[in-house]
């Protein structure tokens, strides 16, 4: 696929402080693998995560699987995975265990990068001592962020808030709700950011509400080492903080400093 | 079982002034009045809002007890762990959507009760688990009134979650019950000397700091 524009994210951009009351709902980090662990050792493994987590939950899911073979009429197979699911008593810290992949979430309040990374690092370190090596292709971080924009009279200018927004012309306005998914490259690390916004019902009550939904992954040929995969998340976590910071406005900082 | 039944005592407000009021009110260690015996004479409307109050604190959970239930069914058991488990992850995640703008406190306090009113162990058959619409409303409107004194909790059987304050050497008491659709049904009980002033209604979550106006609403929002 061409490259329609390339571009470098911003790098003199706030990366390192935390907001007050940051605008992160979820933060996610996925480690994928083509290689799926077998049931012993993956309950074995589990066993010993469970003692950081409060509760435990196994979680049916169906994928479906469509076969295209030459000549033939292309197949669909449910089959179903099973995903355990590790929370904190407070729902907050939580850790999904499946064949092919590890994912650990965290969801609002955020604490900061150093508390999740030493969470994940944690859980990772006795998920790979347990279960062994599996070379890992994917690894994907996601953060999803509410800005909540308080209405003044039915009114709400997002665009004082956000610098990513749909260019309409005068004549299609006011414009009562959009979406915006933009793909980017990040060349420095070698992944792609997939940046999506919308409009959205607020939870609180006189607001409306802006997603902005960051989501990089990065695809392995050759599988990295522990070493190589934390210094791929810490470089994506900046990068992700670049990409939010050159999305939003001083006034949107203003409510998160609050 | 179905939600607490109330009532009716009018449209949407109803102020009740009573001068021959006795109140006998026990409440727990916990400050929870357990049950509500007033001995007046005069306006049957009066005896209609006690019976009023009488059905609420009958149906709110001690969140103390540890009682088991007699009636645990070990057949049906997983089912309702898990249904019980839902329940409190599913708003312990709402909460968390908007926990930025409250304080840990809160946090704590209501979690930690919320835990307690789903003990598996003090779980009777027609009990239901904390409906999410209900805490809805109450997130909604403590972000706008945001009290200090935070209240004590409960849950009425049909999962309406139920928000207490007492004042007043526990005489005065305001009691909110959270609907879904930003609906809430108050309680309030005010004591002025030798008086007592008690009222009951329904109204919206950003309209209910109004109706509690003349009762000088901070003696149970602001922490002393």
């Amino acid at each position: 696929m061409p490259i329609l524009k390339k571009r470098t994210l911003l790098v003199n951009q706030m990366t390192t402080f935390q907001y007050k009351r940051a605008p992160i709902i979820e933060a996610v980090v996925e480690f994928r693998s083509d290689d799926p662990v077998d049931n012993k050792k993956r309950a074995k493994a589990l066993k010993k995560l469970n003692r950081f987590y409060t509760n435990h939950q196994p979680i049916s899911q169906h994928d479906l699987e469509v076969k295209i073979s030459d000549g033939q009429p292309p197949t669909t197979q449910s089959v179903e995975v099973i995903i355990d699911r590790l929370s904190s008593a407070d729902m907050t810290e939580q850790l999904h265990i499946r064949d092919i992949a590890f994912l650990s979430s965290q969801l609002a309040p955020y604490h900061g990068w150093e508390a999740f990374r030493e969470r994940i690092t944690r859980d990772w370190n006795i998920w790979r001592g347990t279960v062994g090596f599996r070379p890992i292709t994917r690894i994907g971080m996601r953060y999803i962020n509410r800005i909540d924009l308080p209405a003044l009279g039915d009114e709400v200018r997002y665009e004082d808030y956000v610098s990513i927004y749909p260019n309409l012309p005068p004549l299609l306005d006011p414009c009562l709700s959009h979406t915006v998914s933009v793909n980017v490259a990040i060349p420095d690390i070698d992944a792609i950011l997939t940046l999506k916004t919308a409009i959205v019902e607020s939870p609180l009550p006189n607001h409306l509400s802006i997603m902005v939904d960051l989501d990089i992954k990065k695809t392995f040929q050759t599988p990295p080492s522990d070493e190589e995969i934390f210094s791929f998340i810490d470089q994506a976590r900046i990068k992700k903080n670049e990409a939010f910071e050159s999305c939003i406005k001083d006034k949107a900082r203003d409510i998160f400093k609050l | 079982m179905n939600d607490i039944t109330l009532t009716p005592l009018g449209t949407s407000f109803n102020r009740i002034q009573s001068t021959d009021l006795k109140d006998t009110t026990k409440s727990n260690v916990d400050g929870y009045p357990m049950s509500l015996n007033a001995q007046f004479s005069g306006d049957i409307l009066n005896q209609a809002l006690l019976n009023d109050i009488d059905k609420l604190f009958e149906s709110i959970r001690r969140v103390e007890s540890n009682i088991p239930s007699s009636k645990e069914n070990n057949s049906t058991r997983q089912t309702l762990d898990e249904v019980i488990f839902d329940a409190r992850a599913n708003v312990k995640v709402l909460f968390s959507e908007i926990s930025m703008y409250f304080p840990t406190e809160l946090k704590e306090k209501l979690f930690h009760q919320i835990d307690l009113l789903h003990d598996t162990d003090d779980w009777e058959d027609g009990d239901n688990p904390v409906q999410i619409s209900s805490f809805k409303t109450f997130l909604r409107w403590f972000y706008l009134d945001q009290p200090s004194q935070l209240p004590n909790f409960g849950m009425s059987n049909g999962g309406l979650l139920i928000a207490t304050w007492l004042s007043n050497h526990n005489k005065d008491r305001l009691i909110l019950e959270f609907r879904s659709d930003d609906h809430i049904k108050w309680f309030a009980t005010k004591h002025y000397d030798d008086e007592q002033d008690m009222s009951s209604g329904i109204t919206s979550a950003s309209r209910l700091i109004h109706h509690l106006a003349s009762y000088k609403a901070s003696d149970w929002f602001i922490k002393p």
